[in-house]
């Protein structure tokens, strides 16, 4: 193929970043061979590049006292978007914690993904709308700081030894909760001296929702390591709360949640799960199949949210999902392999909700 | 056999050239970002810890977190623009940024690459603004760079000095009228060429480091490039 001066000079710049293919390189290399023209032009291109190279970098100002500056003129409403619940153990990763249940509830922060009114579809498509499109490309998925007010301090709250389980389902994105939980300014806040004050317009989450024993029980209680569903008392539904999600603690169904709120948000899970269609889950103890469903879809990266003990709505990496539905649903009708509109792509995410259906075990 | 007429041929000494001989700067392939302060080679766990402490909302993890990138942020920043003043408002504003979306960002990226991408963002959104206001960015190579706002003097890319017409190579005067004169140049070139340009060719990363930093494909930052780099040496070129 004959090539002219002209159409060489484009590959002098990816011949000196050496990515060029090895046929066009050796056919560059022979050309240069020939053409003494092109081995000037190359030559100078190679010498401003390297003056490139060489500069200086330049004198940095301090920048601090300017960033301060314009922190503190931030409105107190996205300050507060900062603000994080707890002091978060340094092994767990922000996104998720794994808690242990036992008889305490303890909150979680959790975030949600956007979900996106897909089109009548057997998967919903997990479609968030960033608002900061490079930070969407950075962001864990599913995570949103969660905001949560709380009006006493938890050694106000009621004792573990009420043997009253509470149902909370904590959903949390600005638009559920939009109060925040003020720290105290040490980098290890300890609850026990958080200021807390009320927020305007803020929905107020009553204290029942919120259980612990103890400021140390709850804290503990974040340390655990994932819990093991088997040790959790017979008759208290444990879930892990991972990724974005959690269910904390457990109720008998049919306990009312005395979280409006987080009853709206649940509702419109719900709403959605009629809109949507959704597989089947046989299982013989509810607790161990969440556990385990969470514990799969969190090393793959996703994370599961209830919509009650028995409906749940899991995300995942779509190279995940053909996997998810062959090892956690009994549907046989269900797909055996995921077709999407678009090519398979390892950073898009799927939605699908799954139901647990308890069936006596053998 | 009659050779062909050279094109394109440097003069020996360029006014721009700089005094450091390039063999010490490193090969063609490198893979520390140049321009930059290169005794800032932070281990890649001892960060990540950084990353998790500020997320919990440790400022002063955050704090040293700005000490360890402030200087690659305001270069590309002031290579972007061409102004000082702007750089810095601009490389501020990465850091506001950066201190809000840190809860979000994954831990196990790459900190630099988010905060370049944000960077070169915030780069073109300046620009849109000012073009916006009708207050347009002078990019010539005969007149000191800066954004010329009506009502104000005009400024120096760098540190607002008045240029040495006739300067000794050797000099740190010299170095910075080859800065200005480089800066100067990119400023001519349209946005994509420009921050391919200067990620690559002044700050060093790979192409796939800008791809992720730009949000385009490799093979998009390969043909930039190759344009990008024809286009600054014809500027500079025709200049001399």
């Amino acid at each position: 193929m004959l090539m002219d001066c002209a159409e060489y000079k484009r590959w002098f710049s990816p011949y000196i970043d050496e990515r060029l293919e090895p046929q066009e390189r050796s056919q560059l290399e022979q050309h240069l061979g020939k053409c003494a023209g092109c081995r000037s032009d190359l030559a100078s291109l190679q010498e401003m590049l390297r003056s490139l190279r060489a500069m200086e970098p330049p004198e940095v100002p301090e920048l601090l006292p300017g960033i301060h500056a314009k922190l503190a003129r931030e409105p107190w409403w996205q300050r507060l978007a900062r603000r994080f619940v707890a002091p978060w153990p340094a092994s767990l990763p922000l996104h998720g914690a794994a808690l242990a249940t036992t008889g305490l509830l303890v909150i979680v922060v959790v975030g949600l993904p956007h979900f996106a009114r897909a089109p009548r579809a057997s998967l919903r498509q997990l479609a968030s709308k960033p608002s900061d499109e490079i930070g969407e490309r950075f962001a864990r998925r599913g995570y949103e700081p969660y905001h949560n007010e709380k009006t006493a301090a938890f050694d106000r709250m009621a004792s573990p030894a009420s043997n009253e389980p509470q149902l909370g389902f904590l959903a949390g994105s600005s638009t559920v909760h939009n109060a925040g939980l003020t720290m105290s300014e040490s980098s290890h806040p300890d609850l026990e001296q958080a200021a807390l004050r009320p927020l305007p317009e803020a929905p107020t989450i009553p204290e029942k929702t919120m259980v612990a024993g103890s400021v140390s029980s709850a804290v503990n209680a974040l340390t655990v390591q994932p819990a093991d569903a088997t040790s959790v008392p017979v008759g208290l539904p444990a879930y892990q709360a991972v990724g974005g999600f959690g269910v904390v603690g457990g109720a008998p169904a049919g306990t009312a949640t005395t979280c409006p709120p987080c009853e709206k948000k649940r509702a419109e899970l719900a709403s959605q799960w009629e809109e949507h269609s959704h597989v089947q889950w046989r299982v013989s103890d509810l607790a161990t199949a969440a556990a385990q469903l969470n514990g799969w879809a969190q090393s793959k990266g996703g994370s599961v949210a209830t919509i009650d003990e028995h409906r749940l709505s899991v995300t995942l990496p779509e190279a995940a999902m053909s996997e998810f539905l062959t090892q956690f649903s009994s549907d046989v009708s269900a797909p055996a392999t995921i077709s999407l509109d678009a090519p398979p792509d390892s950073t898009r995410w799927v939605t699908i909700s799954l139901e647990l259906v308890p069936s006596p075990s053998p | 056999m009659s050779e062909p007429p050279v094109s394109h041929q440097w003069s020996p000494t360029p006014p721009w050239r700089g005094g450091t001989s390039p063999s010490a700067r490193g090969a063609e392939s490198h893979h520390l970002p140049t321009g930059t302060a290169r005794g800032l080679q932070v281990v890649g766990s001892e960060e990540t810890a950084l990353v998790e402490r500020a997320q919990r909302g440790d400022s002063s993890a955050f704090e040293a977190l700005v000490r360890l990138h402030q200087q690659a942020v305001f270069a590309v920043a002031l290579r972007m623009l061409g102004d000082q003043d702007e750089a810095q408002d601009v490389a501020q504003d990465v850091f506001v940024r950066a201190y809000q979306g840190i809860p979000a960002f994954r831990s196990e990226a790459k900190l630099s690459t988010w905060l370049v991408a944000i960077t070169i963002n915030l780069c073109r959104n300046r620009r849109r603004w000012w073009a916006r206001r009708r207050r347009l960015i002078v990019a010539s190579l005969d007149e000191p760079v800066g954004m010329s706002r009506a009502g104000f003097g005009e400024e120096g890319a760098l540190g607002h000095e008045v240029a040495d017409p006739s300067p000794s190579p050797a000099s740190a005067a010299a170095q910075h009228e080859q800065q200005r004169f480089v800066i100067s140049a990119l400023q001519q070139l349209d946005e994509a060429h420009r921050s391919v340009v200067v990620l690559r060719d002044i700050h060093g990363y790979s192409y796939e480091e800008i791809a992720d930093m730009l949000q385009c494909h490799v093979g998009t930052v390969k043909s930039r490039l190759s344009r990008a780099r024809l286009h600054l040496r014809a500027l500079l070129d025709g200049k001399l």
